[in-house]
């Protein structure tokens, strides 16, 4: 699994690339940690490239909305495939995240 | 039918090689593509159980996968020799999760048809998965 960041003015643009199982969950939450730490206050999680979640990686997820808000950060999730949108849904974490179709949706969602 | 038996070792690192020869196996089912994709993940989601708790940080061992797709069904077994779980304690979780853990053996049992354990050995845990194809149950 890959992770990307690309900071703008508007918010820090995460991009996930592969498998997000047990293993690499914790690579992930590492990274989004690094968000927090620094209180990003807009965060968007770009799942295109995700082949694969489990639940291990909606735990990390699970996480950092904790973290992000504790001090009023905010988070979405935008670019889902079918089988990770399933996984939202079934878990009912659909009525918690924010989930969009594109980039400039997901920021819509944030303000 | 059709068989495929898959062993790994109880290290997550091997649960993408998992995946990679389940969805092997997968790719001549005549399931949904979504529900293929539940599979990957509910079988998953067991061997993640299997290596984190079972085993858990101080034991090693292998977890063996079988996969049986008959006529009417799919089967997925699977075996380890750790410590042994107790299926029954572990509670329904409240959705949505507030807390980062304990959807695994939602998501698994939301998955499938049926999840039974076999409480028979003296050592580790067995798991069976099972989906049955539509009109069949």
């Amino acid at each position: 699994m890959k992770v990307q960041i690309k900071s703008s003015a508007e918010a820090d643009n995460v991009v996930l690339q592969g498998e997000v199982d047990f293993q690499t969950a914790a690579d992930l939450r590492q990274e989004l940690q690094k968000l927090t730490a620094r209180r990003s206050p807009k965060i968007l999680i770009d799942l295109k490239k995700v082949s694969y979640i489990d639940s291990s990686g909606l735990a990390a997820f699970v996480g950092v909305l904790q973290s992000t808000k504790s001090y009023g950060g905010k988070i979405a999730f935008f670019n889902l495939n079918e089988g990770v949108r399933d996984i939202f849904r079934i878990s009912k974490l659909d009525s918690v995240f924010p989930l969009a179709t594109n980039e400039k949706e997901a920021l819509s969602l944030l303000v | 039918m059709r068989r495929k038996k898959i062993t790994i070792q109880s290290d997550t690192r091997q649960l993408k090689t998992l995946r990679k020869k389940l969805r092997s196996f997968l790719a001549k089912s005549d399931f949904p593509k979504k529900q293929k994709w539940r599979f990957v993940m509910a079988v998953g989601e067991a061997c993640t159980n299997s290596i984190q708790h079972s085993y858990g940080k101080t034991r090693c061992g292998p977890v063996r996968i079988e996969a049986i797709e008959s006529k009417d069904k799919i089967v997925f077994k699977i075996r380890d020799y750790g410590k042994k779980f107790k299926l029954k304690k572990i509670k329904s979780p409240k959705l949505p999760r507030r807390k980062p853990h304990g959807l695994g053996i939602y998501f698994i049992k939301t998955f499938m048809d049926e999840l039974k354990y076999n409480n028979a050995h003296a050592r580790g845990n067995e798991l069976t998965l099972i989906k049955y194809k539509r009109g069949a149950k």
